[in-house]
Parts: C-alpha cells; sequence; structure tokens
C-alpha cells in the first residue's frame, strides 16, 4: 500500500463560481495518516493582482470552526520588498496573496502546498506550514511561507479553503493527501 | 517499489527524549525526506533544534537562514557549525498544545562524491504576534560519505510527550 495516498480532488471546471463564500470542502477524512498535505492551484476573478487563501478546520463530523480561534503568521518575499507578519484570533487561517485575480496575466495561478502536521493528535493543537510562489505579472512576483494555527486539540476530519473573494476561477484545483507512518 | 517508504517513525513519550536518532539508514533510496511535530521543555518562546549526520559534530557544517519572528525578517549563518541549527521548535512559555512543525529534504544523500545539502522548512504560529515564528534553513554538511545516521535534537532541554518524527526513502523513476 502507498505511503502517500491521493484522499480527495477538487477540479472546478465549470466556470467561474459566483458565490463570494464558496469554498471547497474536504469531508470524512480518516484519522490514519500522520500528516495531511493540500496543493491548491487557485485563481479568481476578483480584480485583483492576487487574493488571500483561506482555510477553517472541522472535527466531529460537525461544520468547521468559524470562531476566532486561528492564527496566521507570513514571511517572504513581494517584488524587491521583503515581508513579515502576523493575524491573530481569526476565523480562519490565513496565507496571503496566494489566489491570483483578474489583474494577474491570463493563466497565471497560483502554486501553493500547505503541510498539516500530526493533525489527528488530540494532545497537539492543529498547526499548518505552507509556502507559495507565483508571478502575476512581470513586474509582481512572491515567494511566500506560512504559518497557521487552529486552536483546538481535537482530531481534523473536515478542511474548508475559500478565496477571500468572488469564488475560483475555471481550473483552479485541489488535492488533498495523506502521509502515512508506518 | 514505492516512490515513498517509511524507514522509521516514532513518538516521544512522557519521560522526554533529548534527540531522534536513526541509524542504518540504507543506500537504496534516491532521497531523505524528514517530517517532525515539536516542541521543547526549555522554559523560552521558542529553542533551535539541530540536525547531524553520522554523528558528525566536527565543524563540517554550513547554514544559511531566512526567517521572521511576528513582524521582523532576519537571517542567519554559519559556516564553520557543528551542526544545522536555526531550526527553531515551540518550547515551555509559548501557547499550551502549540507543536511546531518541521520538513527537511535531503535529495542524493547517499552519494559518495558530493557534499550534502538538507533544506529545512519550519515554523509555527504562536497566538501571539511578537512570537510567531517561521522560516527556510538550508544546510550543508561537507562530507563525500553517504548519510547512515539522521539525528534531530534539542538546542537545550528535551523534546515533550507527544513530539513525532518520521523519516522517509523517496525513490524517483527507475
Amino acid at each position: 500500500m502507498a505511503i502517500v495516498e491521493a484522499i480527495a480532488t477538487a477540479y472546478l471546471e465549470e466556470g467561474v463560481e459566483p458565490n463570494d463564500t464558496f469554498g471547497v470542502e474536504f469531508t470524512g477524512i480518516p484519522a490514519t495518516y500522520e500528516n495531511l498535505r493540500l496543493i491548491v492551484s487557485p485563481r479568481s476573478p476578483n480584480n485583483t493582482d492576487a487574493g488571500h487563501l483561506h482555510i477553517q478546520f472541522g472535527t466531529g463530523g460537525g461544520a468547521v470552526d468559524t470562531g476566532a480561534n486561528y492564527d496566521s503568521h507570513y514571511q517572504g518575499v513581494s517584488g524587491t520588498t521583503i515581508l513579515g507578519g502576523s493575524l491573530l484570533n481569526s476565523g480562519k487561517i490565513i496565507l496571503y496573496d496566494v489566489v491570483t485575480g483578474r489583474k494577474a496575466l491570463a493563466e497565471r495561478f497560483g502554486a501553493v502546498e500547505i503541510l498539516i502536521s500530526d493533525y489527528a493528535n488530540t494532545n497537539k493543537n492543529t498547526t499548518t506550514m505552507g509556502w507559495c510562489g507565483l508571478r502575476t505579472t512581470s513586474a509582481s512576483k512572491r515567494n511566500m511561507q506560512y504559518g497557521g494555527c487552529w486552536d483546538n486539540t481535537a482530531a481534523v476530519d473536515r478542511i474548508k479553503i475559500i478565496p477571500n473573494t468572488d469564488g475560483y476561477a475555471r481550473g483552479t484545483s485541489y488535492t488533498l493527501y495523506g502521509e502515512k507512518s508506518s | 517499489m514505492a516512490v515513498f517508504n517509511v524507514i522509521d517513525h516514532q513518538e516521544t513519550g512522557s519521560g522526554g527524549d533529548a534527540s531522534y536518532s536513526k541509524s542504518s539508514i540504507g543506500t537504496s533510496y534516491d532521497h531523505l525526506y524528514f517530517t517532525a511535530s515539536t516542541r521543547i521543555s526549555t522554559s523560552a518562546i521558542y529553542t533551535t533544534q539541530y540536525i547531524e549526520f553520522n554523528s558528525d559534530t566536527g565543524t563540517n557544517y554550513s547554514i544559511k537562514s531566512f526567517y521572521a519572528i511576528g513582524s521582523n525578517n532576519y537571517a542567519g549563518s554559519n559556516h564553520s557549525g557543528n551542526n544545522i541549527n536555526y531550526v527553531y521548535a515551540p518550547s515551555a512559555t509559548a501557547d499550551a498544545d502549540i507543536f511546531g512543525s518541521l520538513e527537511v529534504w535531503i535529495p542524493n544523500y547517499a552519494n559518495t562524491d558530493n557534499y550534502k545539502q538538507a533544506l529545512c522548512t519550519w515554523g509555527f504560529a504562536n497566538g501571539s504576534a511578537a512570537n510567531n515564528i517561521l522560516g527556510t534553513t538550508a544546510g550543508l554538511w561537507m562530507s563525500t560519505a553517504a548519510i547512515d545516521t539522521f539525528k534531530l535534537a534539542a538546542g537545550s532541554g528535551t523534546f515533550d510527550q507527544y513530539s513525532t518524527y518520521t523519516l522517509y526513502g523517496v525513490n524517483g523513476a527507475t
């Protein structure tokens, strides 16, 4: 049996989603893996160069937690500007500027990888680590790293991924992998 | 042959562990990949962890790190170090239940012609803007020996209970 398994894939091919609260949601995630890894190739119809990606977690078969129980941190380079910052006690983990928007060149999508470590361990809060690289126009390019925390020790069985505005553009894809440790 | 293969997995028990180590790593893989979820007992917000290969504690390591604490960015380097450090984990005064994420890629670890590179990515969000920390550290072990022992150690104190470590051997196409 493979050590790394694809749990689910969502590929948006039906065109632009009109609902700005639309999110892709993976449910029923088993607790049988050591880590989860999420690979996202996102683009939004939002009239920006790049927008944010939001992540929420759920447990026990219930809905995702939308309370102010998430912390986010980032660092990286945008153009030649070095960035660093945090957002605390928010309703979601935020990955800044990873979803290319309408002002980005055509066919430019973000590239995002998110590691969710030991997500089923009930003695730990759920922490994430991710990074992205994208070049939206000839002048705009980013290389960013992200840390996140869900202030809850419950085992994660649901993940929701939401763009900050205007849904996703056609061609956006998400794949969730599980990584075993035995 | 499978692409990813588990070489070893350990979890720290209630007594804590000063380090995680795996010896007798075979040479049959193309790359090594290591993930850990750790917290350290030292009375601090964060403490460095360090990596050693083949029990070599000589000044044979070179590192370059780029990291952020809160909204401030930093760079660290050491060109004759005893190990690969600047790999931080949450510690005793970080928020409760926070464990940091770490992953390490060691490409072509078994070759005997080149020095070995390790790319380490690590971090955690902590509930306090000033104490969130994450970064990337490139490490070079200046030895042409094949890596047969991998060690991750706490810079001070011990790894807390529930810290986990998984070492994978990764194959390319054959």
